[in-house]
């Protein structure tokens, strides 16, 4: 990628744009009611991992603050990808067959190294997954708790994946030095089959640090910290001299919200300019590396994906290369309620279809598209509709040529991050 | 030499064609339909069935109660397969029906029929296991390229799986479009299968289905003004009663799989017009289970069903 996109006169407009709004006039409705008491779910610290999980999916959120009542302070977020880790750490761990390649996707690609330090299984028994009670009524779809949580390529890795993933292996103990005091207590305790408390495994994958904004902030604070690959920020009190605790948090503002407030004011300036440009002229569908895995291949590799790629979401190609659909954070948590150990075996084509099934039902029996996709010259302010009416994170980009060999392969992949990054 | 007559006995005892046979019928039918327009002008009286999703018992239910074709003229909308666990012996006895009596049965062209979504939904799945190899999965899907897009029935009741698009205003513009090929992911012959009407919008809207556009009162206001019609008949969406009519009688939704993926508890409906244009919704439930086998849950298993499993997903 070479040059500007923007001249910095344009940068100088968009970020003052930006800061004429506060954080507040982002956040759902449900924040800026006056008079009622704005309820963030968070997590105590104190809470079993099942519990958080529950949490999550009760409320249909793909992350919540952790707040340890001793200190008295919060400690940490709980996100989908910390459980999915806790997963891969408390099953039979199995070498990863997921691969990362730029486009063209060749036939049996085994990434060796990938296998090798995914961590060896454990000769020992480990404990089965704990087995969530099924709740009457489903998941709470209530759209505005849900919040982003999906990941991007490219972001900022904060600890060697190397040593990371050593951390979860524990076959002969030999090899394995678990690095902190959390991480010992957690497989201290796994071994001693205590019930394992949220706040180990808060923050544990270090990705989407706990970050925050006084209600009063910019968006252009904010849109400084959501570029940088962050997907959600909690926004506290006004009053700097106010007790951070759950009570007094004013609401989490999201990647999603920024999305929505964009397409509030699309007709506005300066974004009115902006939002008719193509994506690829905004260089939004460069061809990038696709994380996925083949359409056979077992559940727990999408796991392995998302761990040891930093991935939220991973692709899901059939035997030619081509795009079935995409395995997310947010279904694996969606389906966690029915989780069973035999899940995690089953293939990744059946999970999607169990996945969409659940969304058909939930969406008066309207199927879905199996791959939310659009073309090069898809307009910004299409692809955003997209992201919010189909309440997803990132769209696919794939060949739409049907005479190229490479036809429907993915080329590249949209996110909101690519696109506030973009407008800032 | 097809003998079609043997084929159709045999489906209706459900048993599965040969390879072979499955590749013999899709060739000869991808030529019959090679010269149908993408849309065909029919006649009443005629029988109009939507969704069937691979519910094999429930197809004969229909020709149980509609009448037997070719006694019955059929117009089918779409969506044959997956989600049902019969898609195989479904499509390959409305295939040999239409090859067999031409003239006597219509089948349209469904947002289901079509590659992508039958690796997704179910079919492909279900050829794999009954077959043990992709090639009628292939044969099937290559057959579906050539279905036609939709039908105008006595030239007033315009008749497509999914419904209206913005790029498309005429009859002309449909039948310029190039069908003979996947769907793709966006423009107007995936529209014309993706599209619902939402009585909430007088225009067009974002489809939460991710293909196809939501579309209003005056969309089809104007649709049915400059095209000399009187109404639009689809299917695509389940309808709890069967069949639903909206906009004032303009547009209806005729739904034919009862208790869909088996779970939700539906009324399904076929809709049977006379030659006054009359119309009679014909509503039926599920086949009752004494006349219907269904597969064990238990993987494997290529085909045929034990006895009793009564746990569907």
């Amino acid at each position: 990628m070479s040059g500007l996109l923007f001249t910095p006169e344009q940068h100088a407009v968009l970020r003052a744009a930006w800061a004429k709004y506060s954080v507040a006039d982002a956040l759902k409705k449900q924040y800026r009611a006056p008079g009622t008491k704005p309820h963030v779910v968070t997590v105590s610290a104190d809470v079993p991992v099942e519990v958080a999980l529950d949490v999550l999916v009760r409320h249909n959120i793909n992350a919540a603050p952790v707040y340890d009542a001793s200190l008295p302070a919060f400690v940490g977020m709980v996100a989908m990808h910390d459980v999915i880790e806790y997963i891969l750490a408390i099953t039979t761990t199995r070498p990863s067959t997921s691969t990362v390649d730029s486009g063209v996707l060749a036939d049996d690609e085994l990434d060796e190294t990938a296998s090798t330090t995914a961590g060896t299984a454990g000769s020992d028994d480990v404990a089965p997954l704990a087995l969530l009670e099924p709740e009457e009524g489903g998941v709470n779809g209530d759209q505005g708790a849900a919040a982003v949580d999906e990941g991007e390529v490219g972001t900022t890795a904060s600890s060697d994946p190397v040593r990371r993933t050593r951390k979860w292996s524990f076959g002969s103990s030999t090899s394995t030095e678990p690095d902190g005091l959390a991480l010992a207590e957690v497989m201290a305790r796994l071994r001693d089959a205590h019930a394992v408390s949220v706040a180990c495994i808060a923050d544990l994958s270090e990705r989407d640090a706990f970050m925050t904004l006084p209600a009063t902030a910019t968006l252009e604070q904010a849109m400084d910290i959501f570029s940088k690959g962050v997907h959600r920020i909690v926004i506290t009190p006004a009053d700097p001299s106010t007790p951070v605790t759950p009570a007094t948090l004013v609401g989490i503002l999201t990647q999603s919200d920024m999305i929505q407030f964009l397409s509030d004011h699309e007709t506005d300036h300066p974004w009115n300019d902006l939002v008719h440009l193509r994506i690829e002229d905004l260089r939004l569908c460069e061809p990038k590396p696709i994380v996925h895995v083949k359409a056979f291949q077992p559940v727990v590799d999408v796991l392995h994906a998302m761990h040891e790629q930093r991935m939220s979401s991973v692709a899901v190609v059939d035997a030619s290369g081509r795009l079935l659909g995409n395995i997310s954070s947010s279904d694996v948590k969606h389906m966690m309620r029915h989780l069973r150990l035999g899940t995690l075996d089953m293939p990744c084509a059946q999970f999607v279809n169990q996945v969409k099934t659940k969304q058909m039902l939930e969406n008066d029996g309207k199927d879905i598209v199996p791959v939310i996709q659009v073309g090069p010259s898809a307009p910004l302010a299409q692809v955003m509709r997209i992201l919010l009416v189909m309440r997803v994170h990132r769209v696919w980009c794939t060949d739409q040529n049907p005479s190229s060999p490479q036809f429907q392969a993915p080329v590249s992949v949209v996110s909101m991050t690519d696109i506030l990054r973009v407008l800032l | 030499m097809l003998d079609l007559d043997a084929c159709i006995s045999r489906l209706l005892q459900r048993q599965l064609l040969a390879e072979v046979v499955v590749r013999d019928v899709c060739a000869k039918l991808k030529e019959a339909l090679l010269k149908e327009s993408n849309i065909q002008h029919i006649s009443t009286p005629v029988t109009v069935v939507g969704d069937v999703h691979g519910q094999f018992y429930d197809v004969l239910e229909i020709f149980k109660i509609g009448g037997h074709c070719p006694d019955t003229n059929y117009l089918f909308l779409g969506d044959y397969v997956d989600r049902g666990y019969y898609s195989v012996e479904t499509i390959s006895l409305l295939a040999c029906l239409k090859l067999r009596y031409p003239n006597r049965i219509w089948l349209l062209r469904g947002n289901h029929e079509s590659r992508a979504v039958t690796q997704t939904y179910g079919f492909y799945t279900e050829c794999m296991r009954k077959y043990n190899s992709a090639n009628v999965w292939r044969y099937f899907t290559d057959m579906f390229d050539f279905l036609t897009l939709s039908v105008v029935i006595d030239n007033v009741i315009f008749c497509v799986h999914g419904g209206l698009s913005p790029s498309l205003h005429t009859l002309d513009q449909i039948r310029v479009i190039d069908r003979f090929k996947e769907i793709p992911h966006d423009g107007p012959m995936a529209d014309l299968v993706w599209s619902d009407p939402d009585n909430a919008i007088s225009d067009f809207g974002i489809s939460p289905r991710g293909a196809g556009y939501t579309f209003g009162v005056n969309v089809v206001e104007k649709f049915l003004y400059l095209n000399d019609c009187r109404h639009i008949l689809r299917a695509h969406q389940l309808c709890m009663e069967g069949y639903q009519v909206l906009f004032d009688d303009l547009v209806t939704t005729v739904w034919s799989a009862p208790n869909y993926c088996y779970r939700c508890g539906n009324m399904a409906s076929i809709l049977e017009i006379s030659p006054a244009i009359d119309r009679f919704f014909n509503v039926f439930g599920a086949a009752p289970d004494t006349d219907r086998e269904t597969p064990s849950t238990a993987g494997g298993g290529a085909g045929d069903p034990a006895s009793t499993p009564d746990y569907f997903l």
